[in-house]
């Protein structure tokens, strides 16, 4: 068997074959099949392909980092993937390198950018980060709202102040009632489990918080229960995670609910593999278990041994 | 003034105002600010402030950096543009002949800088991770100088990796390190010496330059790579 190189240039991937010699561009066919046969006519022609496809097929999009699926599907086709050493892409930089101009690289930059927002992952970071937002602006406005309210007598330039402020936050909610819906849409597609376990938010916040959907599913339940926590008091590890924003906590006495952080988060750790990675539905099981724990935590007495 | 021993580059200028050294770049990307920058009108082109306390490279200008800055007509990789504040200068630096190849891995930071490189001519985006330089293997050629700016610990690592692959024999090194990005295992100093050490096998380095006051605990390098 002839070896053959195949490299992941971002978006593309770059086919060499033997001898390194030759370079030739075309699109790399959709399929196994179609895509041997490509490859081995080019072999036989004596063709060395640097490969400059662009294709819609996910799992051939990650071949330089090693990803199984596609490693699998090359090794189907008879496609040894070896990772090029450096002095190698520099000999082929050197010989062959066709310059796109500046203009070309914003119009390539602009496509990649707009597919990275489009994606799944972006929207929930977006419209979750919104929805918080919307919900701190909110919070704030009622506050400063309340206040007012204290000074304001009839007819008074407070009170006028007052009537748009009020029209203000009524917006405010209606914009926040829209972006969660749009939230919930997205993040109940991606995530079903998880959404269901902790609630969308949480698990849009969770995600957000781990900056990319492969980050998410890398967590372990411990970093999972940690996941966000910020404040720490002098001589202590910050411990209240966005776990605690989960959907359930607010059931459990706030002296057990640390024990229920625990259980989640490794609930949680279920829910994501299933979710991202074995697309089993593991929803009943994970509530039953879910269910179970906060029952358990309230027939617990408390610290003073009395019943709750 | 023009900035001593860098007339080649005409693009550039210096002042002192009010004891603070200040740098002007002639704009190639037109007349309004990108990051809200001070520029004024002179000779017949557009100037853009390039201020010590906003950009490393002028900060290490300000502090005597020796070697030539970017030159008239050269490629450029610039390894963590972000939203391409001094990436634009440098663009400005190279002039309409020389392309500057901006890498930035962040989404969010890179839709900023790809709203001003559609104004430079000569300012290539380019949405990619410094760690993986085979990701931009084709897009970006062989090039003379190097600028980097990334306060993460495998900077040097990074450095070393992106000039093995795209800079030529001769090229220029510019790196803005961050030393408290490397570890708290060792003293700012100490990993000034270290990085020094790993960039000399590869590098004939200028001293180091430390960018106090402008920045605490950063220090820019320049160097000129071994044939």
């Amino acid at each position: 068997m002839e070896s053959h190189y195949l490299l992941h240039l971002g978006r593309r991937v770059v086919h060499l074959g033997p001898g390194l010699k030759e370079i030739d561009f075309c699109d790399l066919p959709k399929g196994e099949e179609a895509l041997r046969e490509t490859l081995s006519a080019r072999a036989s022609a004596g063709l060395v392909d640097w490969t400059r496809a662009s294709f819609g097929e996910k799992h051939l999009d990650k071949v330089g980092a090693g990803d199984p699926l596609s490693r699998k599907l090359l090794e189907r086709a008879h496609i040894q993937v070896l990772p090029l050493s450096e002095t190698i892409l520099r000999k082929i930089r050197e010989r062959v390198f066709y310059p796109l101009p500046p203009r070309a690289l914003v119009a390539l930059a602009s496509a990649e950018l707009r597919e990275r927002f489009a994606s799944p992952e972006e929207q929930i970071t977006a419209l979750s980060r919104e929805c918080d937002r919307l919900e701190r602006l909110r919070r704030r406005e009622e506050e400063f709202a309340s206040y007012l309210a204290l000074s304001s007598g009839e007819g008074t330039p407070i009170a006028a102040h007052l009537a748009r402020s009020t029209s203000f936050r009524k917006e405010i909610s209606q914009t926040l009632g829209e972006a969660e819906k749009s939230l919930e849409g997205v993040t109940r597609k991606l995530l079903p489990s998880l959404s269901t376990l902790l609630g969308y938010r949480t698990a849009a916040r969770l995600l957000t918080e781990a900056t990319s959907v492969l980050q998410l599913g890398k967590l372990t339940p411990s970093r999972i229960q940690l996941i966000g926590a910020r404040r720490r008091s002098p001589g202590r590890n910050p411990r209240h995670g966005l776990i605690y924003l989960a959907d359930g906590m607010e059931r459990v006495p706030a002296d057990r609910r640390g024990a229920l952080a625990r259980t989640l988060g490794g609930l949680a750790a279920v829910a994501i593999r299933a979710d991202l990675l074995t697309h089993q539905d593991r929803i009943e099981w994970l509530l039953q278990k879910k269910e179970g724990r906060i029952r358990e935590l309230l027939r617990q007495k408390d610290r003073r041994g009395n019943e709750r | 003034m023009t900035v001593k021993g860098r007339e080649a580059s005409s693009a550039l200028r210096a002042e002192t105002r009010g004891g603070r050294q200040l740098f002007w770049t002639r704009s190639l990307g037109g007349p309004s600010p990108i990051t809200g920058e001070r520029s004024r009108v002179a000779d017949g082109a557009v100037w853009r402030v390039l201020e010590p306390s906003r950009s490393k490279l002028a900060a290490a200008l300000a502090l005597g950096l020796k070697a030539p800055p970017l030159l008239p007509g050269e490629n450029v990789l610039y390894l963590g543009a972000a939203t391409g504040t001094t990436a634009s200068h440098v663009a400005d630096l190279v002039g309409p002949q020389g392309i500057v190849y901006a890498v930035e891995k962040s989404p969010r930071a890179f839709a900023r800088l790809l709203a001003s490189a559609g104004r430079w001519p000569n300012l290539a985006p380019l949405l990619r991770d410094v760690r993986e330089p085979e990701s931009y293997v084709g897009l970006v050629p062989m090039v003379g100088a190097l600028y980097m700016d990334i306060p993460q610990p495998d900077q040097v690592e990074i450095a070393l990796r992106n000039a093995s692959l795209f800079l030529r024999p001769g090229g220029r090194l510019y790196l803005a390190l961050k030393l408290s990005s490397l570890g708290r295992a060792r003293t700012p100093k100490e990993h000034l010496e270290a990085a020094v050490r790993e960039l000399r096998e590869h590098f004939q380095l200028d001293a180091p330059i430390p960018l106090e006051p402008f920045y605490r605990r950063h220090a820019f390098i320049a160097g000129r790579s071994r044939a």
